[in-house]
């Protein structure tokens, strides 16, 4: 089956429950050769279950598939980040937070403050690729966690890196922080350090990082949005 | 003198980045150099011994020889700590 | 891979001929003795000395830690010699008689052959050697490299990365 996915032509055949109702908003008719070709290896779901017990076969598969996606995606100038990706007015902003740092919770404010002008992406894990100049930001299936996520995408503002706090407070991140946060967020395969390192550094050099420390009142989405937009 | 196997030096929106590629599937750690670092470093990717490290230091920078030498050896050590030299 | 063999290496070979009153010729490396010398390019002989060094003259010498240099020698002094390279700026001192292993008296540039103590070589070495103080903030006329400023010891910091991905 076909899908469009970050703007690539995906071919793969899902059977689990999880990952047919995710990928089914990314079905598409189009008569375009597959730019990447997902091939479920069913033994290598196999082994997984075993590693993993507490994951059911569904679980792997799409887990699976999500990883293989993300790798492939480095031979298109893309990468996953493991953040929440909100659009206002159309413009994308990225959150990215340690594990249960409240990255959700603060894209979810967004929404409530802005209303009708923003909405989430992707509730964990967008596709980030660069086309003609520009980063863009993308709705996968693989969002991981809940089902917040769209089909869409959105050209890439900001990015910022959050950590909760009592007082709302939003720095610039230099380069080298930068850096540093986005290995730590995203997939590294070694084979691919070429194409993720120039990568990165176009990403360094154009959107401007930031970190936010915040609580979870209104007033932190005002304090992140006056100096990201 | 010679830098392991699998560690390539990138610059990284101008930061010097040293990563193991190869190893490990995903690396877990990546080291920075500063500017003199990295101009060591590729000189020794080229296989310069200490005497030609620091010869080419002296060279390139307005430095006292004997801060040359001990500058080299440090990092040397340094290296050799976070066991990237063979 | 290609390897030089260095002045380091040859060492033995170097004093036996030169003890026996003979020369060594070598073409000298770097870029400290610019614009008279070029490196890779330009050859020089080395005797050993027959009278006392003195100002100007170019000596062979070796560093405490076996290192060969051939520098200027800018002053004399009780302990020893004060010696540059006519590129640069930083000045060596003291370089001990015992270190030295011999004195320029020919040399090759632009592939003609010079004499070290011919008049255009003194009047170089003169202006060279006194005006040092002037070369970083004025243009020469030749293209000397400009050495960069030493700002931090060399350095290398390791970051962990997450085992997540």
């Amino acid at each position: 089956m076909k899908y469009q996915i970050a703007s690539l032509i995906v071919e793969m055949r899902p059977e689990g429950k999880t990952l047919l109702a995710r990928s089914a908003p990314y079905l598409t008719a189009s008569d375009r050769k597959a730019d990447i070709q997902i091939n479920i290896d069913r033994g290598q779901l196999v082994r997984m279950r075993k590693e993993n017990p507490h994951l059911t076969d569904d679980d792997c598969e799409y887990i699976h598939t999500g990883e293989v996606f993300y790798k492939a995606l480095l031979g298109f100038d893309g990468m996953l980040v493991h953040a929440s990706a909100v659009a206002l007015d159309r413009e994308a902003y990225l959150f990215s937070a340690k594990s249960g740092g409240g990255k959700s919770t603060h894209a979810a404010l967004w929404q409530k403050v802005f209303g009708e002008r923003a909405h989430i992406v992707n509730d964990d894990k967008p596709a980030l690729r660069r086309i003609d100049g520009k980063f863009m930001v993308f709705g996968t299936p693989w969002s991981g966690k809940t089902d917040l996520n769209t089909n869409e995408s959105a050209p890439l503002k900001a990015i910022a890196f959050l950590e909760q706090g009592t007082k709302n407070k939003i720095t610039r991140l230099s380069a080298k922080e930068a850096l540093l946060m986005l290995l730590n967020q995203t997939l590294r395969p070694a084979a691919e350090w070429n194409r993720l390192s120039s990568l990165l550094d176009r990403l360094i050099k154009e959107i401007p990082f930031y970190k936010l420390t915040c609580d979870i009142s209104a007033d932190a989405v005002r304090c992140a949005y006056d100096a990201m937009r | 003198m010679k830098i392991k196997n699998g560690y390539v030096l990138k610059e990284i929106a101008g930061n010097n980045i040293v990563v193991e590629v190869g190893g490990k599937v995903n690396f877990n750690g990546m080291m920075m150099l500063n500017e003199t670092g990295a101009f060591l470093w590729k000189r020794l990717e080229k296989g310069a011994d200490q005497a030609e490290l620091a010869a080419a230091l002296l060279e390139e920078y307005d430095v006292p020889y004997d801060k040359a030498d001990e500058d080299v050896a440090l990092f040397l050590q340094k290296l050799k700590g976070a066991g990237v030299l063979e | 891979m290609n390897k030089k063999v260095s002045l380091e290496e040859l060492e033995p070979f170097i004093s036996a001929q030169l003890a026996e009153g003979g020369s060594v010729t070598f073409t000298v490396k770097g870029t400290s003795m610019r614009p008279m010398l070029i490196g890779g390019i330009d050859a020089v002989t080395i005797v050993k000395p027959t009278e006392p060094l003195k100002k100007y003259d170019v000596i062979l010498y070796r560093r405490a830690n076996g290192q060969y240099v051939l520098h200027r020698i800018i002053k004399v002094k009780k302990d020893g010699y004060v010696c540059r390279g006519d590129n640069q700026t930083v000045k060596e001192y003291p370089v001990t008689r015992d270190r030295v292993v011999g004195v320029l008296t020919e040399y090759t540039h632009k592939g003609k052959a010079k004499r070290a103590d011919s008049l255009g070589q003194r009047v170089y070495a003169f202006f060279r050697v006194n005006t040092a103080l002037l070369r970083n903030h004025s243009k020469t006329l030749y293209n000397t490299l400009k050495k960069k400023e030493f700002l931090n010891d060399s350095r290398c910091s390791w970051f962990k990365v997450d085992k997540k991905y």
